[in-house]
């Protein structure tokens, strides 16, 4: 193991020093502002042979890759738009996007579904090594499978075997590292960012995905694809479709989205003045009621529990609430009897609606 | 079927409680207790606390209804026979369509009376009562039809605060629906400009007044005049108003509000008209029959009346304001003709609400 003292060595040194390995497919542990890592070229299957077999027995956990910036990780990822919105808040940062994979890296560091999670380090040396290299390295803690993540050279040695030791060919030594969570792991790949591993940054509730809408047909299409994305525990649980908008946004023509695909073939028209309308299905072996309701009119979201909301709320059956303001806090309250998708539209222009969901 | 057949009619269907006594096709009484006084106390917001209060109105009505029939026509032979509730030949009541827990109450009260008094009981579609409501005839004997016979095909067009039907009625109890609205009723768009405009609730009435007060000289976008079917649509209406306010200096000067309102209501009459005049031509009916709350608007009334002119088709409209809007009445005439057909209910106890009842 070459070991290149930062404080000694001028920057430029240690980055071509790494670049050489990179290239012939050797293991560099490099600092980032959380551990220090253990990076490999990540277009080399067998360079990331190598580092698995330094890592260690680490069961189906895939491994993230390191890219000096967005459009670095573009060429290996398809970034939607939440995914987009965690590059630009976060990035770079304590923070793994998980993302579909293009299928360009080595296949050992995706996860099953074909994803991947790329991170940004917020670390000048890391940054510089992978853009002198030009391709992503792996980005894992430069730990052995189970051990301490470490943060300086002396940790790594006090609980690495010297047969793992053996494994690594650099080690890029900016002294003792300030301790600090290793980074949260975000999947934007599903309904809404989830966040699979806790790390400093925290990602806030309030932030949904948004797809834009450009006619009235289109926004039941996509209402269509939300009701896919929640639809799995019908048959257990009840689930709401919040609905907020100003007049005209749409939010009828999105329960008209929910209606087709759940095959229902009445006509579905406003319940503003009925205040609810109901009408039975059939979807995906479940059925149950689609309850429409409109609290346009009604004082207070109390009066909706007069009639009957809490009745409404049995597993297989769906409540889409236009206006919920006047409800919020009683929707508040019923987080645990339902499943309850949150739906923003606004206004872009006189066409085009910007909807937003998020659980 | 014996003359003077009496029946007891409750609608429960939205915001009205209302019971009627009829005999044959008379209205003795007609009690609607309204909440729209109820519901300008609250300054514009509208409590809707149906259930609790038809529950709580339905036996001061009915009781209030007896008392009409007894105190008001005692002297004409009409009403004799209607001295007690027990006097009556069957009971009616409304199923459907309409706000499912206010159903439930005024059936409930039904199947109550009809076991207690051991009377028929009729179950009747809101949307045909309204559509027969031109069928109906005062104390006397006297209204639409009682100079005149019914020549089918006759063309029927709904207008109400949730609905916007064309039905086409070939003869009692034989209808076919034709066009009806994809979106918002007529109604609601009349309450919604109207809470653009800052109207309070129910604006529709206050639209129409305004209306006469103004000139139609801003240009609104005719909804659905292009399309080849009999539906209609006003949500787009709708979405234009608000643009088109939003664009307009505030305050809104008197004027204004006088000849925006006389501008929608131009164009609400041209919507209605145009899918009627596409009905005659398509179904050569041989009257035309008016029916729901807007009809009360009379730039309306007097575009169809130009229709109807223009078509040399006789035009009937109910023979009382009282009977556009919700009202038993209705549904007690309605019944009357079910009675005729021999359409009872078979087995009370299965009796149930039907939400979305259409034609």
């Amino acid at each position: 193991m070459k070991i290149v003292d930062l404080s000694a060595r001028a920057l430029k040194t240690a980055v071509s020093f790494a670049y050489e390995i990179f290239k012939q497919g050797g293991l560099v542990v490099y600092p980032t502002e959380t551990c220090y890592g253990v990076g490999v070229d990540a277009t080399n299957r067998q360079a990331v042979d190598r580092l698995l077999a330094y890592k260690g027995e680490r069961g189906v956990k895939p491994i993230a890759a390191a890219v000096c910036d967005q459009s670095m990780a573009k060429k290996y990822v398809s970034l939607n738009q939440s995914a987009l919105h965690l590059y630009r808040t976060f990035l770079p940062g304590p923070l793994t996007v998980v993302s579909e994979s293009l299928g360009k890296l080595a296949p050992q560091l995706e996860a099953g579904a074909g994803t991947l999670g790329i991170r940004i380090p917020d670390h000048p040396l890391a940054l510089e090594i992978i853009r002198r290299f030009g391709k992503p390295i792996t980005a894992t803690s430069a730990n052995t499978s189970g051990k301490k993540p470490p943060y300086s050279l002396s940790d790594l040695r006090k609980y690495t075997s010297k047969k793992r030791l053996a494994f690594i060919d650099l080690f890029l030594d900016a002294g003792r590292l300030p301790v600090r969570p290793p980074s949260t792991v975000v999947d934007t790949t599903l309904n809404e960012p989830t966040v699979l591993r806790q790390g400093e940054i925290y990602i806030p509730q309030t932030m949904g995905t948004t797809v834009v809408s450009h006619s009235e047909k289109e926004t039941q299409e996509i209402a269509g694809r939300i009701l896919e994305r929640y639809s799995s525990s019908l048959s257990l649980k009840p689930l709401i479709f919040a609905l907020q908008g100003e007049l005209g946004s749409g939010k009828t023509q999105f329960v008209k989205g929910l209606a087709k695909g759940l095959g229902i073939l009445t006509m579905v028209s406003s319940p503003t003045f009925v205040i609810i309308r109901e009408y039975p299905y059939q979807f995906k072996k479940v059925s149950g009621l689609l309850y429409h309701v409109d609290t346009w009119r009604l004082g207070s979201g109390k009066e909706l529990v007069d009639l009957g909301l809490l009745e409404m709320l049995r597993p297989g059956n769906i409540v889409a609430i236009e206006w919920l303001q006047k409800v919020k806090p009683i929707l508040e309250r019923l987080k645990e009897k339902a499943v309850i998708v949150w739906i923003t539209i606004e206004h872009l222009s006189q066409t085009k609606r910007e909807i937003r969901f998020r659980l | 079927m014996k003359k003077n057949y009496t029946i007891l009619a409750i609608d429960t269907s939205c915001d009205e409680t209302s019971v009627a006594v009829t005999s044959d096709n008379r209205v003795l009484a007609n009690v609607v207790s309204s909440q729209v006084e109820l519901h300008k106390e609250y300054g514009g917001v509208v409590p809707f606390l149906a259930k609790r209060i038809h529950a709580k109105l339905i036996t001061p009505a009915i009781t209030q209804a007896i008392k009409r029939v007894r105190l008001a026509y005692a002297p004409s032979k009409q009403a004799r026979f209607v001295k007690s509730i027990g006097d009556v030949d069957a009971i009616a009541v409304t199923v459907g369509p309409g706000l499912a827990p206010a159903l439930e109450v005024g059936i409930a009260k039904a199947k109550e009376l009809s076991r207690q008094l051991q009377k028929p009981l009729l179950a009747v579609n809101h949307m045909e009562a309204h559509l027969l409501s031109s069928f109906a005839n005062n104390v006397h004997g006297n209204g639409p039809f009682s100079k005149s016979k019914p020549r089918f095909p006759i063309l029927g067009l709904l207008v109400s605060g949730g609905h916007t039907q064309l039905v086409l009625m070939k003869g009692f109890g034989r209808y076919q629906l034709l066009g009806e609205t994809l979106d918002d009723a007529a109604g609601e768009a009349f309450d919604k400009v109207a809470k653009m405009l800052e109207l309070g609730y129910p604006g529709g009435p206050i639209i129409s007044e305004l209306a006469k007060q103004g000139k139609p000289r801003y240009k609104l976008p005719v909804p659905m005049q292009h399309s080849d079917n009999l539906n209609f649509s006003f949500s787009g209406l709708k979405t234009a108003c608000l643009y088109f306010l939003q664009k307009q200096k505030l305050p809104f000067s008197r004027q204004f509000y006088a000849d925006f309102s006389a501008s929608f209501v131009k164009v609400m009459a041209q919507a209605l008209v145009i899918k009627l005049e596409k009905a005659i031509e398509r179904y050569t009916p041989e009257q035309i029959i008016l029916g729901g709350g807007v009809i009360s608007n009379l730039t309306i009334r007097r575009e169809v009346r130009k229709t109807a002119k223009k078509y040399e088709l006789p035009l009937f409209i109910p023979y009382t304001t009282k009977l556009f809007t919700d009202n038993a009445a209705m549904v007690g005439v309605c019944a009357w003709y079910q009675a005729k057909r021999g359409d009872f209910v078979k087995d009370i106890e299965k009796l149930e609400r039907q939400p979305n009842f259409s034609f």
